[in-house]
């Protein structure tokens, strides 16, 4: 939800929504601030997404470790977006079918090229992205900064 | 060129489409919205927020937990 609080009449007292509001202090955390900005604003931040993304790193495949840590990641984030309100960028309230439609083609190929490689068998004749993806992701370096881009997407998405 | 190498030149192609899709929407006045608008506006109801979302964490355990 965005906060337009401060659009409505100046008489009023601005309702608090967000966590800088509700703790009443100025964060320097905004809704355009990038996941860059927000690494400078709190190092403590970057030091836990550096400690996850270094323990992700440390697993290997499908066992029960990194599933483990994405499962409990997975719930706390839910927790987090569902308790903490959040100032969000505004989305645009129309987008033009013509404008849309390269997005629609880059999609669709997408989404065809996984799907013929999956029902080909996934093999190495016809690889999906993630058996292409898989032998890089297999190294210490490489799943570390995956995660670290994966989780700057993630924070990204949720300030939209 | 074998079908392994056809299918990742189709999936660098599709890739550097993406990047250059994104690139044209972030010229001034451009119909074409980014990548970033696009999902914006996918996420403006509660089940498109949830999906997307959800499609981003499962993007993480699938790469990396397999």
């Amino acid at each position: 939800m965005t906060n337009h609080a401060d659009e409505g009449d100046p008489t009023t007292e601005p309702i608090a929504t967000t966590p800088a509001d509700l703790s009443g202090s100025t964060s320097p955390v905004g809704p355009d601030t990038t996941a860059w900005q927000l690494v400078q604003a709190k190092p403590w931040l970057a030091a836990v997404a550096l400690m996850f993304a270094t323990a992700l790193g440390l697993t290997h495949g499908l066992t029960a470790p990194p599933q483990v840590i994405l499962a409990i990641f997975g719930w706390m984030m839910c927790a987090w977006l569902a308790l903490r309100p959040m100032e969000r960028r505004p989305a645009p309230q129309r987008l033009s079918l013509v404008g849309t439609l390269p997005w629609i083609v880059v999609i669709l190929a997408f989404a065809g090229l996984e799907l013929y490689s999956f029902f080909r068998g996934s093999t190495y004749e016809h690889p999906t992205l993630s058996d292409i993806t898989d032998p890089a992701l297999d190294t210490f370096g490489v799943r570390v900064a995956f995660v670290i881009g994966w989780l700057g997407a993630g924070w990204h998405l949720v300030r939209r | 060129m074998n079908t392994h190498n056809l299918t990742v030149a189709g999936f660098a192609a599709i890739l550097a489409a993406l990047v250059i899709v994104d690139a044209l929407g972030r010229r001034p006045n451009s119909r074409i919205p980014t990548l970033s608008d696009l999902l914006a506006y996918v996420m403006r109801s509660w089940p498109g927020r949830v999906g997307v979302l959800f499609f981003w964490w499962w993007l993480g355990w699938h790469f990396i937990a397999r």
